[in-house]
């Protein structure tokens, strides 16, 4: 046990640096300003995800209650958590058992497989209350604001969100170790983008079917006469969920703990079953030596004469950053997935769910004056704060790290460099503002033209924050990273466009209320003007100074 | 063809002083090897031409062109292999390459003919679709050596290139420099192997703490310190005082 405990430790000091950390802050009080400044940037974006789950849980849980079935609305979110889980879980797990480095530190230790399998699913399992944080206390916060919940339903709540990400998680795990150990290492990095992208496209899916068959059975009489209960209904797939619900909004206690327990040991069993696959499966395979490996094509001059084509340097550098991006699960999952995922998730339920709602919101936004300039502000400032919170500019030279020799010693100018990496930005900014614009389209049903100044807007808005986040990463990057994880999430450079994109929020909410006599359209297109007037001459700006920044970079190494 | 004048550089503010008032000419077409312990400076000195670090003082020309005000044109004449190569552990050894040879704007057609004949010599032509990742040491040198070869640059600059090797790719290695030169192009490498230097330098340039303290064919050398015997004796006695 004792083995166990000081492994457990010790990888949780390495996993998240609290060593360095603690050396640096505490010991030596370096730059005190940084621990504040991530505090800070963690409760904002949090709270910007968070405020996204809030208003949708709201507005779900008005409509369920008409019904006297708000309890639902808790399963509902309850099983968009675990969702996340699964599928944060997925990249998590084969991050941590393929492509991490210490296990050829750990094998040849007196350690039991099982102690090294715990360790790293309880690793993984910690990072993955954050999620489950974002989701449920905004639901528990608005399910409270509607139906009320008791100081034993607060107490019960949060002993639950302990259990919520465990079952999913043990699945991810049962699913990365065993799918994962048959494929060649080349194709896993994408197999993992696809595996969860399948997985998301099922799940929406079977809730479609779900949902429709739902509405297609269900009695009108029933749903008044409390005769059908949507918590089973919604849960019904995935009981867990159900039993999570329960344990928080049950009336009586007994029941309460009855669920509790039904959460505390199936979890128990799938922590059971993911130690005795990983034992097999992976730790067998592991010391076995049974990793797969494809012998590659071989590189006769057929083949290089098809593969060995010229482009031009603009069109290599991108393909460059593109490449480097999305095979590093880890960067693709917290600089991009999370940032389309969420904003999905907050809305999903509402997609299948009570459809009434989605009519009264639009009635809402058409009725009041403002009302669609207001929802266009917000999905624009929605788009801008998500394009803020990707890291995809703002570690961009970070990400470098150790290789950040061979951009510096290319004959290729400033200029051209940081302009594909804008480029490249400016691309995934674009891709993952479509899921917002498309839960904008669907929810408030607003129009080409205001679609298109939201989807402008929010555009512009957020690549100002983007440019000064490269500018930020250029003048003090973190390059002397060894686990990429750090490159992205200890690295307080991330943050940078968040800082800025608060104030220029604000500064548009100024702007927007000044301009409000004028009309709506015109405050929208005066706003849309500016922020491209902005966004421009942070461009111009960064690209005139770019020689400079990266002369100043060294290679120390 | 590669002119250091008067360089100094130094770590941490001032206070580790690396490269101090190098003066150096490496002539065109021919092997200079850069001798001296280790910690002398030869790294920083190869940073500074490369344009990873900048000089604190000084002036190093490549090619006619100054590192400082025509850094494109400098760097468009070398081509570089650190001393570890960290490449792209997530591009495949053929992306790495046509990367390369894209932003040296190297035509199709004369990067399929150098590339057949560096991966065959290098016997590399199984692993370029592997990713870099799975590759060995001397399979990344040799892909990083590749690289620095493909757009036939007039100077090549190599970092300790023979730490690491085996000796059969130590000898292609040696091959390739030798070849560079017959070409007419310059080789620049740094060493603390003494006999691969004996062998295959031209001329020699010792650097200790940062100093330039001998330079000139081995002859010169043997004449300067009067000695008569191998670079090895020589190195001794001028690295010990
Ligand atoms: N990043 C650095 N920070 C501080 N000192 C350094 C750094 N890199 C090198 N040095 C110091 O500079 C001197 C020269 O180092 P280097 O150029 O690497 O020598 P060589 O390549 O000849 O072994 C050494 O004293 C070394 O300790
Ligand atoms: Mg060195």
């Amino acid at each position: 046990m004792t083995a166990l405990l000081s492994l457990f430790r010790i990888s949780l000091q390495s996993y998240f640096g609290l060593s360095a950390m603690r050396i640096k802050y505490l010991k030596k009080k370096q730059q005190l300003w940084e621990p504040f400044l991530v505090v800070f940037a963690v409760i904002v974006g949090g709270a910007s995800f968070g405020s996204m789950f809030y208003f949708s849980a709201l507005q779900m849980a008005r409509g369920a209650a008409l019904l006297g079935q708000a309890d639902a609305v808790l399963t509902m979110y309850i099983l968009v958590a675990q969702m996340l889980a699964l599928m944060f879980g997925l990249f998590a797990m084969t991050s941590i058992f393929y492509f991490s480095n210490d296990l050829d530190i750990l094998v040849p230790l007196p350690l039991r497989a099982w102690h090294i399998l715990a360790t790293k699913f309880s690793l993984v399992n910690i990072t993955e209350y954050a999620p489950v944080v974002v989701v449920l206390v905004p639901t528990l916060l608005a399910y409270h604001r509607i139906v009320g919940l008791s100081l034993v339903g607060w107490v019960g709540a949060f002993i639950t969100m302990v259990f919520v990400p465990i079952i999913p998680l043990a699945l991810a795990g049962i699913l990365a170790v065993t799918v994962m150990r048959g494929v060649n290492r080349r194709h896993r990095d994408i197999l993992m983008v696809v595996a969860s992208l399948v997985l998301l496209v099922v799940i929406f899916y079977l809730q479609y079917q779900f949902m429709s068959d739902l509405t297609g059975q269900v009695d009108a009489e029933d749903i008044i006469n409390n005769r059908i209960d949507f918590v089973n209904v919604v849960g019904a797939a995935f009981p867990p969920a159900v039993w999570a619900t329960r344990a928080i909004a049950a009336e009586v206690t007994g029941e309460r703990l009855t669920n509790l327990a039904y959460l505390f040991f199936t979890a128990a069993l799938a922590i059971g079953a993911f130690l005795m696959v990983g034992q097999k499966v992976f730790y067998g395979g592991l010391v076995g030596g049974a990793e797969k490996v494809r012998r590659g094509v071989v590189y006769t001059s057929r083949v290089i004469e098809r593969q060995a084509v010229q482009s031009s340097t603009a069109k290599a550098l991108l393909l460059r950053e593109f490449r480097l991006f999305v095979r590093m699960p880890i960067w693709l999952m917290n600089g991009f997935l999370t940032v389309i995922l969420f904003p999905l998730m907050a809305f999903f339920p509402a997609f299948f769910g009570a459809t009434g709602d989605i009519n009264s919101l639009t009635a809402i936004a058409r009725q009041h004056p403002q009302g669609l300039a207001i929802a266009t502000l917000i999905a624009a400032g929605a788009i801008a704060m998500m394009t803020s919170l990707n890291t995809l500019t703002s570690t961009s030279i970070s990400r470098e790290g150790k290789h950040l020799w061979i951009i510096k010693s290319l004959p290729v100018d400033a200029k051209t460099q940081v302009r594909a990496k804008l480029c490249f930005a400016l691309a995934a900014a674009l891709l993952s503002s479509l899921p917002l614009i498309a839960v904008y389209a669907v929810l408030i049903n607003p129009g080409g033209f205001h679609l298109v100044i939201a989807f402008a807007l929010g555009i512009t808005a957020g690549l100002t924050p983007q440019v000064l986040g490269l500018w930020f990463d250029l003048w003090r990057p973190f390059l002397t990273w060894s686990n990429p994880q750090h490159a992205v999430k200890n690295n307080l450079n991330a943050v940078s466009p968040l800082i800025v994109m608060i104030p220029l929020g604000y500064l548009s909410y100024l702007g927007y209320m000044a301009l409000i006599a004028s009309g709506t359209t015109v405050p929208l297109l005066v706003l849309l003007a500016a922020h491209a007037a902005l966004a421009v001459t942070a461009v111009t700006a960064l690209l005139a100074k770019a020689d400079h920044l990266y002369a100043r970079l060294e290679v120390k190494g | 063809m590669l002119r250091f004048q008067n360089i100094s550089k130094a770590y941490q503010k001032g206070k580790v002083k690396a490269v101090d008032g190098l003066d150096l000419t490496v002539n065109p077409g021919e092997i200079f090897g850069f001798l001296g312990p280790n910690g002398a400076g030869k790294t920083t000195s190869i940073k500074m031409v490369v344009g990873l670090l900048r000089q604190d003082e000084g002036k190093i020309t490549v090619n006619g062109h100054d590192t400082h005000s025509e850094p494109l044109r400098a760097k468009e004449s070398i081509g570089f292999v650190p001393d570890n190569p960290d490449l792209y552990d997530k591009l495949t050894g053929m992306e790495y390459i046509n990367f390369i040879a894209d932003v040296y704007q190297v035509s199709s057609f004369e990067r399929r003919q150098r590339l057949e004949r560096l991966v065959n010599m290098f016997e590399i032509s199984g692993a370029m679709g592997d990713l870099i990742g799975s590759f060995s040491h001397g399979m990344k040198q040799k892909l990083a050596l590749t690289a620095a070869l493909i757009h036939e640059p007039p100077l090549l600059i190599l970092d300790e290139p023979m730490v690491g090797l085996d000796p059969r790719s130590a000898h292609l290695f040696k091959e390739l420099m030798n070849e560079h030169c017959r070409q007419g192009r310059t080789v620049f490498f740094s060493t603390h192997i003494l006999d691969v230097a004996e062998r295959l330098c031209h001329r020699v340039g010792i650097i200790k703490k940062g100093k330039l303290i001998a330079c000139g064919t081995l002859d010169e050398l043997r004449h300067q310190v009067g000695q008569k015997g191998s670079l090895e004796s020589v190195f001794l006695e001028v690295t010990e005082q």
